[in-house]
Order: structure tokens, then sequence, then C-alpha cells
């Protein structure tokens, strides 16, 4: 009883009985998942196999039409709009173009959250705000360029910068290495690593990149047949006995990221 | 016991000798961010000549909580010097993060002096103004070419996206249009009647309604409807397309961006705005018609008799004669300053406003010079 407890709390994010559909079109049906505290989990899974479907329903921007989400322990749908809204402060969630503010600079759009939740002396928002821009990796002169005037690497790292603005214990990210190129790519799957967990964040990652998985992820969520066919580290999935499955890791670019 | 110098629930200043020790305590954490960097002020105060800062107390810590101690540690060391001790090993790295400290630089858009900027504006929108009406002309210029261009092959002209464009501008602007020229038109009657009824000549409002109607209001007021309506749209979508590197990839396909884009629009509303004026015109008579026959007990068939009589033919061609090429500056304001959509959705807005008011600008302009014209035609 006692341990079944402490798993308990180990558990972030617990996803019940999920269903999803849009019109006849059934995404999850009965989808279950588990993310464990300080983990790196990563979702991989065919196009249109729901895994951003997944993601915006985790993170409260679909409504799912049934199953239970909980988070640290709270079930999202019962939730009043404080405690909503407070909880809403413990993640940040990466979207895949970055969806930065275009109209204000990057250092701006990284007070925007501080500003929203706390009343912060703007000297104290502005060391905030260089502090993070430099943990995002990029340099400080990009603190006061607009969005439109940033390559796409930088972008991500802007917007990751945002993301971690309000020191959140879970972070989201959907595709973070999409629409790089493969250094930039193996640059950023570095910085989300030492990042977090130097910072013990809990990462929930979608992705279709196969380095990121061999390099970042702790164990990998495997989406198909609109449930989690296997949540397991990386070896293990390797081993699981699915037609998708095993062409993903056996293809030839699985070869080519290391996969053996 | 050293005395205490200075107390609050996250930091506690000890004095003593040769520099004091301020201990942290409770949780460092971006909840209490506020709390702990308002006691700044007070504890660089209280500490004399440097100080040793203990970390041992921290019961919690996360990156804004690393910040503000490099941020302590930074203004004690502008009094003398800060020694950081007792970090946790579970902190060592978050501070090692977080421990450079990164230089002032700006994080906001450069402000300029209030007195200097209005001037500044003021040369920038004029300078703006002129090119941005050169580049209209040389829009126009490029848009004509590959219009005639069409009449030696015609194949190029697109059909389709055309009729969907008159449907769009046309047919379904019908409503509108229709409604806001009957409403016109019955005023137009009712406000002349009243004055006209001063002098006994209310009769003459149909003159009136007749010669402003047919010659200015119906094609104008269209247009500006049609300018906020279709204009604005036609900003809105190529706008959108460009945004979307579309138009490169039209480019790219080999298709020509006016061919596939403007020459249709241009031409849908280079017939459907006549037609729209044709329709004004008409509604704007039916809305007199029943304007006078309420308020001056004018029967529709004397109405429409007395207007046979004195109203020419000249005055309905002076009117629809000027809606092509009112029809032309609001399809060109409207898909040029799509076309110079760029960057991000803010320009989008800024770029559509501009068409809207550019185009009508132009057409109330375009309007003067026509009745100049007209007047010395003598038409």
């Amino acid at each position: 009883m006692d341990s079944m407890q402490s798993k308990d709390k180990d558990i972030v994010i617990r996803v019940r009985g999920l269903v999803n559909s849009f019109g006849d079109n059934l995404v999850h049906d009965c989808l279950d998942l588990d993310v464990r505290r300080g983990e790196i989990l990563g979702v991989v899974g065919g196009s249109g196999s729901g895994k951003s479907v997944l993601l915006r329903s985790i993170i409260g921007l679909l409504k799912p039409k049934a199953g239970t989400i909980e988070i640290n322990g709270r079930d999202q749908a019962t939730m009043s709009g404080e405690e909503r809204q407070l909880s809403r402060r413990e993640w940040g969630v990466l979207f895949q173009d970055g969806a930065l503010f275009s109209s204000l600079t990057v250092a701006q759009n990284i007070k925007v959250p501080l500003r929203e939740h706390f009343h912060m002396s703007n000297d104290l928002m502005d060391d905030l705000a260089r502090s993070k821009v430099s943990m995002a990796g990029l340099s400080l002169d990009a603190a006061c360029k607009f969005p439109s005037d940033l390559s796409g690497g930088m972008r991500k790292r802007a917007a990751l910068a945002r993301a971690l603005a309000l020191d959140p214990k879970i972070l989201f990210l959907d595709e973070p290495t999409a629409g790089l190129d493969p250094i930039g790519a193996a640059a950023f799957d570095q910085l989300i690593r030492e990042l977090t967990k130097s910072l013990g964040i809990t990462v929930f990652l979608v992705t279709h990149d196969l380095d990121t998985l061999v390099r970042v992820c702790d164990r990998v969520a495997v989406l198909g047949d609109r449930r989690m066919l296997i949540t397991s580290p990386l070896e293990e999935v390797m081993k699981f006995d699915h037609p998708w499955v095993r062409e993903y890791f056996g293809g030839p670019r699985a070869r080519a990221a290391g996969v053996k | 016991m050293a005395e205490i110098v200075y107390h609050t629930d996250f930091i506690c200043v000890q004095e003593g000798t040769p520099s004091s020790l301020v201990r942290f305590l409770g949780r460092w954490t971006i909840e209490n961010a506020q709390a702990i960097d308002g006691a700044m002020a007070a504890t660089v105060a209280a500490v004399a000549q440097g100080a040793v800062l203990d970390c041992t107390g921290i019961t919690a810590l996360d990156t804004t909580g690393a910040v503000l101690i490099r941020r302590f540690a930074a203004h004690i060391d502008e009094a003398g010097v800060a020694v950081l001790t007792g970090v946790g090993a579970d902190y060592k790295e978050l501070l090692s993060l977080i421990s450079s400290r990164p230089p002032p630089v700006a994080t906001e858009p450069e402000h300029l002096p209030w007195h200097i900027k209005p001037v500044l504006e003021l040369g920038e929108a004029f300078l703006r103004a002129t090119s941005s009406f050169a580049r209209l002309l040389s829009f126009l210029g490029l848009v004509l070419t590959r219009l005639f261009g069409t009449l030696f092959s015609p194949g190029r002209i697109r059909l389709t996206p055309m009729v969907h464009q008159i449907e769009a501008v046309g047919l379904k602007a019908m409503g509108i249009v229709g409604l806001i020229a009957f409403l016109i038109g019955a005023v137009m009657v009712n406000q002349g009647s009243i004055q006209l009824s001063k002098f006994g000549a209310d009769v003459f409002v149909i003159d009136l309604l007749g010669i402003t109607q047919l010659r200015e209001m119906g094609v104008l007021l269209t247009s500006i409807i049609v300018a906020g309506r279709s204009g604005s749209a036609f900003t809105a979508q190529i706008g959108s397309m460009k945004l979307h590197e579309e138009i490169d990839a039209m480019k790219t396909l080999g298709m020509n961006p006016i061919d596939v884009l403007v020459l249709p629009r241009l031409l849908a509303l280079m017939i459907c705005l006549p037609l729209l004026t044709f329709y004004a015109d008409i509604m704007g008579m039916v809305g007199g018609v029943a304007m006078a026959w309420a308020q001056l007990d004018i029967a529709p068939a004397n109405f429409l008799v007395y207007f046979r009589d004195v109203i020419s033919f000249d005055h309905f061609l002076v009117g629809i004669i000027k809606a092509p090429f009112f029809a032309a500056v609001i399809a060109s304001c409207g898909c040029y300053q799509g076309l110079r959509v760029s960057g991000s959705a803010d320009i989008l807005g800024e770029r559509t406003t501009m068409s809207v008011v550019q185009s009508i600008f132009l057409v109330i302009v375009l309007d003067a010079l026509f009745a100049i014209f007209f007047t010395a035609v003598d038409l």
C-alpha cells in the first residue's frame, strides 16, 4: 500500500481512458499514459496518429470526449478557473513554430507570463528575461529583436526561454527539432537535455525525430491504433513486436540515427 | 551572539567582523521573488563592507531564486566583497547555470525623445506616402501591361477564379449596396423636401434626387462600400498568402501572381462595380419614390413621368462611366497592399487598413478630377 502511494506520487501526468474524436474520426480510444517525475518522455507515432491532439488535450486546449487527465494528482476537468490559472504556472509549452508574439521583442515575450502572473519590478523582470535568454543559448543581442528578425533555430530557443519563464515543473515540447538543420537540431536536443536535467523538469516531448529519441528521451511512448502501444525505455520499445514500430525503428533513417 | 541588523522571512543579516553574515532563508522561488527583491535595498544598506552570503537556509530554489542570489551578490559586491557559501549540492548546478551575470543590454525596442519623435514620424510618413504612391502607380502600370497582354493571349485569363470573385464582390454585395442606396435616396428626398418646401418648390426634390444620385452619390457610395468590403478582403487574402510563402511557391511553379491573383480580382471588380452602380441608382430611386409618396403625396407614376422629363440620360452616363475607373483603383490598391505584406500578422492588419484608406481617398480624388473634366466638356 505504502509503495503504491509513493509510486503514485512519482507520476506527474496520468491519463486514463482518454477518448478524442473529430466527427466520425476516432483519434484516441481509451488511451492510458503515465509520465513520471523528472523523466523526459518522448511520444512518437505516424503522421495523423494523434500526437499533437494528445498534447493539446493534456494542456487543456482541447476538451476530450471522455477520460480523465490528472496533472500532479489533480483532475483537470474538475478544476475551478482560479485553480486552473494557478496550475498553468507549473507548465511551460513550446509550440511547434514557437508561437512567439510577433509584435513583442524576445525579452518582452519572456516578460509576458511574468507580468501576467506576478507583480515584479521592471528591473528584476529585465534581469530574469536576460538570464532566460542566455540559458536558452541565445546571444544577448537577440533579446531586443523581434521574432521576425530571428532564424528558425533562434526562434525555437526564444520560445523555449519563454516556456521556462515561470520556472515550470513540467515542459511540453511539440516537435522541438522540426524545421531545424541537423546541427541546430543536435544542439537544441542537447540544450533540452542539459537544461531540463539541471532544472529537474519533467518533459513531455512529441517528436518525429529519431535522433531526439536516442539522445534526449528517458522513455519512449509509441502512439498507434488510437492508443499507447508501449511506454518503455528505447531498447525495450525496439524489441516490441508491432509492424509500425518495426518499420520505424528498423528503417534506414533509424540506422543512420545510431539505433542498432 | 552576533547582533541581528535586518530580518525578513527570507533574509537575516547578522553583524560581524570583518564582514557581516547574510543568511538566505526559506523558499527562494518565483512566488516569493517580489518580496525578496523588495528587501534588497535594505539588505545592501545593512551590510557595511562586504558580507558572507550563506545559502544553507534555503529550502527551495529555482532559476528565479538563482537570479536573485546573483543580484544580491552583485549589489553587495559593489559595497565590498560578497562571498557565497553553503550552497547545497542540489543547487550547485542551477547556480552555475545562472552565475555569470549577463551584461545589461536593452530588452525593449529603442525609444526616441518625445520632441524628436513627431518630427521624425512626420518626415517618415511623408516619404512613405510619396514612395507608396509612386509604387502604386508602377504596380498599376504592371497590371495594365499584363492586362493588355491578355488581349493577345486570352488563355491567360483565369475564368473560374474570376467568376468566383464576381460572386463574392458583386452578387454578395447586393444586399448592403441596395439597402444603403435605398436609405440614402429616401433621406435625400426627406431632407430636400423640407428645405425646398420653404420656397414652395418641393417638386424639385425629384431633380435633386435624380441628379445627385445618378451623377455622384450612387457610384461614390457603392465604391466606398466595395472598397471597405472587397478591397480589404483582397488585401487580407493576398497578404495571408504572402505570409505563408504561397506567392513565392506560385512563382517557382511558373505562375505569375499578377495573372493568377490580381487580374481575376481586377476584372471581376471592373465588371461588377458598374452593375452595382446601376443597381444602386435604381434602389436610390425606389427609396426616393417611396419617400416622396409617403411625405409629399406624389404618386409613383407621377414621380416617374416627371423624372423622365427632367433627368437626361447624360446624368446616368456621367455616373456609370466612372465606375470601372473606381473599380480599377480599388482592386489595384487592395491587391497591391496585399502583395506588400511581409513579416508578421501585425503588418497584415496595417496593410488592410491602408488599402481601404488609400482606395477611398483615391476614389474621391478621381471623382473630383472627373467632375472638373465633365464640367469642361459640358456634360
